[in-house]
Order: structure tokens, then C-alpha cells, then sequence
């Protein structure tokens, strides 16, 4: 336990430079995001733009600095959404009877039938792509996840005296739920979240590239492989740097929960 | 188990299976239909005319208070009988069947690929996980799992299709010309299978290690049987059971995930029909098609959770 | 007599069983009842329902006083492993919105009533001994004021040599308060200690309500006698109890 898992360490380190990146975003970008420059086309790599320039001469590390801030901001959204909804609903499955649970949990298993990419093409035919349509369609997946975890997890902490205690010291059942059961549960729900935020990167990029996420002209990392997808033979860069940034945080998420897990386990 | 308890477990399943149907097509429809925003309006644009709106909410029946149409809609439904695309002004039926003839190849394709490249590599990686390989094996599957299947499309483009001239890189030909048919899926399915693999191998080693130090296995080992016949007899059957449960919850990733693919290789399978439904504000499309994907999932989630029991060497229905 | 508790005719079914069957009970101000009854006899279901913890099927019950705590048998698990021992102990006030100064003092006063050093407040209940931990719980209990206390087998987990202390704090705790006590546990020595009065449960229902030294001295029931000589009733023992 005196050495921290190499897995906690590569994961931090995996989202640290994209999360820098984005943050940096908020306040600065080398170029303007979506500023022309035709004279400037199609560069590879080099010193003045570290990523290139993309066939209209955009600067492609701006491009991908903002494309990840989206990005990281709908995975979190998303993962918070879900976790929002899905722990305080596994809880009261886990809290109900049998017979009221029982149809809860099947219930909430048949979002599973919904993937992301189903209920954002519905909310993009209604409302047209924006970010928060993935939000809710990715978060929206995310419910019956936390539900399971949360359901097995509560369940035996349920039964524990300390939470008739605390019942006996007057909490109601907000509070016990605040207090007690949630910091007793919170080792398995963070790994999930970790784990599930990585999925909501995959599923943001995917929703992006078909256009049923952040609206162009915005950048985001999946409508850029999108768009350069048929430079690819002439500017491969252009392809090969977003979809990279996507699974290096996607592989930071994985590796943080992967040793989360091996850490918090009792 | 007994006759009569399967059946009637059988019997509990399928109406388990219409209930959650019904609540599919319902979850469909209230968020198509009910939310916020006119279908009407999003299929005319913005300066649309009261006349064409009207026109066109009475040849949809938008006019009709909500539960009439979900009724209808069921009905139609119930009767098979699939609505008319407002852009192509073709049955849906008809439309569906041509594109299914793409997206299921696929999927079924990718999910062939992943179990039989996942599971035999899940056992190398677990029996060899003290060896340099097997460490190895592990880490280049977590980096495998972190790519998004339709970057890895692109990619495998760019390396066969572009580079080495092996295979199409994009379109699709029609099952006339079966062997150029199936050429035209291989990119595609292995796109879609190769992270699916990466996760399903993970849950592989991670079962079978875990499965390892239980008295079974050592009493197994203690009677002097092979190790290959532990493998088979006694570590693979529990094994199997974790990797059927994440493979079920994978069907959903892998139809979603056709979509986007499908998009990526130019296929005109259920994923393009999705997004062109989309562009075009195409709601009669749409919901037809959500639907059955969703049912899809439900139906195929539910046999493998079936399968799933039935393989529990536990013996006991969960 | 004003009883702080009063039980009428409570019934209770858990999972298709009869677990109670008519419970009437009365609890004086100031008076310790002992209740003892074969494991399975319904003494936890009906603690609970005393707590108010659980619904009873039918019948009624009836506090005089605001205010019931409990002391449970398993030190591990009553109290919550991720507060510290301060925040335990505090928080019946602190859902009674004490102001933090005040509560901070009497947290304190309340561990050092139980025998516990200041110094513990900021551990966590995983690094105290098993008895030490029932000395937190006695002292939430206590923090609270509560009119009844519920002993449910507090000391039964317990080492022998930890467990009179532990029994003769909550004696002292009658005395100097003044408050009334449902003593639950097996352990007769343990209740001759504690009890003024004592209920044997037994199938559900009260089949004998004495003082603690008539009770003892000419058991009248024949599930009394079993449990003061030991001996299982022929009938609990063929159903395994």
C-alpha cells in the first residue's frame, strides 16, 4: 500500500495533458478555433503548429484544445447525470421489498435496450445535435449502471445497525441516505463513475462524428474525424490526433478505475 | 429442473419480453411524440407555412390527442404493418429489409470475431499473466479497449485500403456479388470487434483467475487430472458465465456502435438509415426504427441471459 | 402507574410466519425490564418494533415521553465505520440542530461519562476495542436524552472480563437518570444484574411477567424453567431451535 498502483499513476498521468489542454482552452488557444488561413493548409507538424493545419488552415491543436474540452464536459455531465439518478434509485431498490424491487431493477435494465447513440438520434431529429442531447442520451445510459452498483453495494449496508442508529437519532431518510449510506458505498460507485466516464468519452466522439452531438462549427474531437476522414491520405495527422487524444482519455479513465478498484477494495 | 417449471419459466420470460416491448415502444414514442419540439415543424423548417403545417400534422395524425396516436401506432404495429417513409415515400418494411441484410452480417460478424479472438486469448493471458507475454498481452488489450471503434474503421482504411489495396474501403456492393459483399464487411466488422474483444479477453482472464485458487479446481488438481482437462471440465464452464453477462450488456455497444461504424465505411445498413432518418427529420423512419433496434437488443439481451442460466454450472436459475 | 411504554396486543408476520402473537407490555419510569426468550422466540422483531424501527401488524404501541435509543449487540455494525467518534456520538444533537460549540462540549462530556479519553473523538470506530465501542453507542444513546433505552444483547459480543463494566454503566445510567430500560439478552446473570422485571417471550407471545427475584426463585412457566435450567423445551429442540 506504500507504493501507489503504476496503474493510478499511467491513468493520471494519461488524463492529465488533455485535461490540461482543455482547461487551457478556457483561457487560451495558440490560434483562433475556427480562425482561416488558406495560405497555411494542410501542414504537418511542426514548431508553429505542434498538430498541423487542417484543409481550410485552421491550427489544429486550438481545434483539438476546445474539441477536448467539449468532450471532457459531456463525459462528466453525462457520468454525473447518471450517477444522480442511478445511485439514489439502486439505493431505494436495494431499501424496497422484493416485490417492488424486482420490477424496478427490470425496469431499469431496459434503458440497456436504448444505447446512447438511439435516444440522441431522437433528440437530434427533434431539437437538432447539440451537446445537451448527448449529455442526456449518454447520462441516460449511465442510469442503470450506478443502479446495479449502488443496489448491491447498499444493500448489506442496509442492514447494519448504525443506520437504525442513525434513524433513532432523528435523520430521515435523505439524511440517512447522505450520511451514512452513501460515504459506506462510495469505493465501488467511484470506480464505476471513473469506468463509465470513459465510455461517455467513446460514446461523446461517436456522437459527434455523426453529427447528433456539438453542432458544427464548434470542434469537437468526433466531428473532426469526421470531416478530415477523407483527407486521410493526404494529411494522415489530421485523423490520427483526435481519435489518439480520445483514447488516451479513454484510457485514463479505464486505468484509474482498474486500480481504483484494486485500492478501495476492502 | 422439471418440465413444468421450464415451461413456466419460459412462460414468466415471454411475457417478461411483451411488457418490456410495450414499455420500449412507449419510452419511443414519448420521447418522439411528447417532448417538446413539432415534428411537423422539424421536417418543414422555419418558414414553413400554417397551411403546409396543418397538412402535414393531419397526414401524420399529429391532430389526434397523443394516446390515440400511441394506439394507433400500435396497432400498426401489432398488424406488422410499418409506416410510410415521409422522405422516400416507401414502406418502412421495405426499406428495413434491405438495410437489415447489412447491419446484421455485421453485427453477428463483429460479435463472432470478438468471442473468438477474446476468449482463447483471455486464457493465454491468464495463464501466462506471470510472464512477460501475458503482462504484455493485458496491457496491449486495455489499450485496445480504449480505442473508439470507429477511429480504428478509419484507420484500418487508411492501412488496407489505401495503403495495401487489400480490401474496399468503403460501400457496399449488394449480396449479388457475395464474395465482393463480404469483402466489403470485413473492415467494417473488425472495427467494430476489435475493442469488444480487448473487454471480452479482460473478463476472460480476469474469471478464469479468479476461479484458479477455488477448492474445486484444487481438488480437481489433488485427483491428478490433466490440466487441460481441469481447463475444460471444471475452470471453462465458470468462466464462461461472467464473459456470457458482459458479452449480453456488449450487444447493446455493438449495435450502437454499427451505427457510427456503418457511417465511417459508407454501408446503407440500419446505422446510415438512422442518420439519414435524422437529417431528414424523417420521424415516421425514425420511430419505426428505434423501435426495432430496441427491441432487438431486449430480444437478444434476453436469450442471452437465458443461455446464461442454462450454463450456470451452479445449476441453478438465477 | 404512568408506564413510559406502553405495548398492546402487537402482532407481527414476518415472511409467512407468525413472529409475535399478542405482545402486551408496560414499562415503568425508572424501571429496568429484563426480556428473555430462546433465540428465535421474536425478542429483536419486537425490539424494533419498541424502536419504532419496524411497523407492527397490528396492535398498539404507545410512548409516554419523546425519545427511544438504542445500544445494539453487534459493536461492529451500529456504528458507521466511515464517521469519526465524535461525529457519531453527536449526531442526535446534530439532527436537533445543536449549535456546533454546544455539541462539541457535550460530545465530550458524554465520552467521558462512558470512560472514554477525549483523545478517541477523532479516531474512527475501526481502531477502538469491541468494548470501547459500545461505550460509544452508550453514549450516543445517552447524548440523546431518550426516555427509554433498548438494550438489545449489548454485552453478548463482548469479552467476559469487559462485559460488567459495560453492564454497570448503563446501570449507573438508571440511577443517575432516572431512565427506563428493555434489557434484552440469554444471559440470566446478566439480567439478575440489571432487572426489576422480568418478560419471557416465548412462541410469539408473554407467557410470564415477574419481578426479577419471584421470577427466579418459582419460574411458573414451562418455558421459564427451560431457559433458567438450560434445557431446551421438547419442542424447540425438534424444531431446531
Amino acid at each position: 500500500m506504500n507504493r501507489p498502483d503504476p496503474r493510478l499513476l499511467l491513468g493520471a498521468t494519461c488524463l492529465a495533458g488533455p485535461i490540461a489542454l482543455a482547461l487551457l482552452s478556457l483561457a487560451w488557444t495558440p490560434f483562433a478555433v475556427n480562425g482561416l488561413d488558406i495560405a497555411h493548409r494542410l501542414l504537418p507538424p511542426d514548431a508553429a503548429h505542434p498538430f498541423g493545419t487542417d484543409g481550410f488552415g485552421r491550427d489544429l491543436l486550438s481545434r483539438s484544445m476546445a474539441g477536448l474540452r467539449a468532450t471532457i464536459a459531456t463525459a462528466l455531465a453525462a457520468t454525473g447525470l447518471g450517477a444522480a439518478i442511478g445511485i439514489p434509485l439502486g439505493i431505494t431498490i436495494a431499501a424496497s421489498h422484493e416485490r417492488r424491487s424486482a420490477p424496478l431493477r427490470r425496469l431499469a435494465d431496459l434503458v440497456f435496450a436504448f444505447p446512447p447513440v438511439l435516444t440522441a438520434a431522437m433528440l437530434a431529429a427533434l431539437w437538432g445535435g447539440s451537446a445537451a442531447g448527448a449529455v442526456v442520451a449518454i447520462g441516460a445510459f449511465d442510469v442503470p449502471v450506478f443502479a446495479r452498483i449502488a443496489a448491491a453495494a447498499a444493500l448489506p449496508v442496509l442492514a447494519q445497525d448504525f443506520i437504525a442508529a442513525s434513524r433513532l437519532a432523528g435523520r430521515g431518510p435523505l439524511g440517512v441516505l447522505w450520511w451514512h449510506i452513501l460515504p459506506n458505498i462510495a469505493a465501488p460507485l467511484i470506480v464505476q463513475a471513473s469506468l463509465q466516464a470513459g465510455i461517455a468519452v467513446l460514446a461523446e466522439a461517436g456522437l459527434t462524428y455523426l453529427g447528433f452531438g456539438l453542432p458544427p462549427p464548434a470542434p469537437s474531437l468526433g466531428g473532426m474525424l469526421k470531416d478530415y476522414q477523407s483527407a486521410l491520405g493526404a494529411a494522415p495527422w489530421l485523423v490520427l490526433i483526435p481519435g489518439a487524444l480520445v483514447t488516451l482519455l479513454v484510457l485514463g479513465c479505464n486505468l484509474l478505475g482498474d486500480g481504483l478498484r484494486d485500492r478501495l477494495a476492502r | 429442473m422439471d418440465a413444468l417449471t421450464t415451461l413456466r419459466s419460459f412462460a414468466s420470460r415471454l411475457l417478461w419480453l411483451a411488457l418490456a416491448l410495450l414499455a420500449c415502444s412507449a419510452i419511443t414514442f414519448a420521447i418522439l411524440d411528447i417532448l417538446p419540439g413539432d415534428p411537423a415543424r422539424a421536417m418543414l423548417g422555419m418558414n414553413a407555412t400554417d397551411e403546409a403545417l396543418t397538412a402535414l400534422h393531419a397526414k401524420l395524425g399529429l391532430d389526434r390527442p397523443p394516446m390515440m396516436q400511441y394506439l394507433a401506432w400500435l396497432d400498426d404495429l401489432a398488424h406488422l404493418r410499418l409506416g410510410t417513409s415521409m422522405t422516400y415515400d416507401i414502406p418502412v418494411a421495405q426499406l428495413l429489409s434491405g438495410r437489415l441484410a447489412i447491419t446484421l452480417p455485421l453485427a453477428a460478424g463483429a460479435m463472432t470475431i470478438a468471442l473468438s479472438l477474446g476468449l482463447p486469448f483471455g486464457a493465454i493471458a491468464a495463464r501466462r499473466r506471470h510472464r512477460a507475454d501475458g503482462v504484455m498481452l493485458d496491457a496491449a488489450a486495455q489499450l485496445l479497449q480504449s480505442v473508439p471503434d470507429f477511429w480504428l474503421g478509419i484507420a484500418l482504411v487508411g492501412i488496407f485500403a489505401l495503403h495495401w489495396r487489400f480490401a474496399p474501403s468503403g460501400g457496399f456492393p449488394g449480396w449479388a456479388h457475395p464474395a465482393a459483399a463480404l469483402g466489403a464487411l470485413v473492415l467494417p466488422a473488425l472495427a467494430l470487434a476489435l475493442p469488444q474483444a480487448a473487454v471480452l479477453m479482460r473478463v476472460m482472464r480476469s474469471a478464469l483467475i479468479s476461479i484458479e485458487p477455488q477448492d474445486f479446481i484444487r481438488s480437481a488438481r489433488a485427483r491428478g487430472l490433466s490440466p487441460a482437462r481441469i481447463f475444460l471440465r471444471h475452470a471453462l464452464p465458470h468462466a464462461l458465465l461472467p464473459v456470457l453477462t458482459i458479452a449480453t450488456m456488449q450487444i447493446s455497444f455493438l449495435i450502437g456502435g454499427a451505427v457510427v461504424v456503418e457511417t465511417v465505411f459508407d454501408l446503407p445498413g440500419l446505422g446510415r438509415m438512422l442518420f439519414d432518418a435524422v437529417g431528414n427529420h424523417d420521424l415516421v423512419v425514425l420511430r419505426d426504427l428505434v423501435l426495432l433496434v430496441a427491441a432487438a437488443i431486449t430480444l437478444l439481451s434476453m436469450l442471452a441471459e437465458w443461455l446464461a442460466t442454462r450454463l450456470d454450472p451452479r445449476g441453478q436459475p438465477r | 402507574m404512568n408506564a413510559v411504554l406502553t405495548l398492546r396486543g402487537i402482532t407481527a408476520r414476518r415472511g409467512g410466519h407468525d413472529i409475535l402473537r399478542g405482545i402486551d407490555l408496560d414499562i415503568a419510569p425508572a424501571e429496568t425490564l429484563g426480556l428473555i426468550g430462546a433465540s428465535g422466540a421474536g425478542k429483536s422483531t419486537l425490539a424494533r418494533i419498541v424502536l419504532g424501527l419496524d411497523r407492527p401488524d397490528g396492535g398498539q404501541r404507545h410512548l409516554a415521553a419523546a425519545g427511544v435509543q438504542a445500544v445494539f449487540q453487534d459493536p461492529q455494525g451500529s456504528l458507521d465505520p466511515t464517521h469519526s467518534i465524535a461525529r457519531i456520538v453527536a449526531e442526535p444533537l446534530a439532527t436537533r440542530r445543536v449549535r456546533r460549540p454546544e455539541r462539541a462540549r457535550r460530545t465530550l462530556a458524554a465520552l467521558e461519562a462512558v470512560g472514554l479519553p477525549a483523545t478517541l473523538a477523532t479516531q474512527r470506530p475501526g481502531s477502538l476495542s469491541g468494548g470501547q465501542r459500545q461505550r460509544v453507542a452508550i453514549a450516543r444513546a445517552l447524548i440523546a436524552d431518550p426516555a427509554l433505552l433498548v438494550a438489545d444483547e449489548p454485552v453478548s459480543a463482548l469479552d467476559v472480563s469487559v462485559q460488567a463494566q459495560v453492564l454497570n454503566l448503563l446501570r449507573d445510567a438508571r440511577r443517575e437518570r432516572g431512565l427506563s430500560m428493555l434489557f434484552i439478552s440469554h444471559d440470566l446473570a446478566a439480567i439478575r444484574h440489571l432487572c426489576q422485571r422480568v418478560a419471557v417471550l416465548h412462541d410469539g407471545r408473554i407467557v410470564e411477567c415477574a419481578p426479577a427475584e419471584t421470577l427466579f426463585a418459582t419460574p411458573r412457566h414451562d418455558a421459564t424453567k427451560a431457559l433458567l435450567t438450560g434445557r431446551p423445551l421438547p419442542a424447540d429442540a425438534a424444531l431446531g431451535r
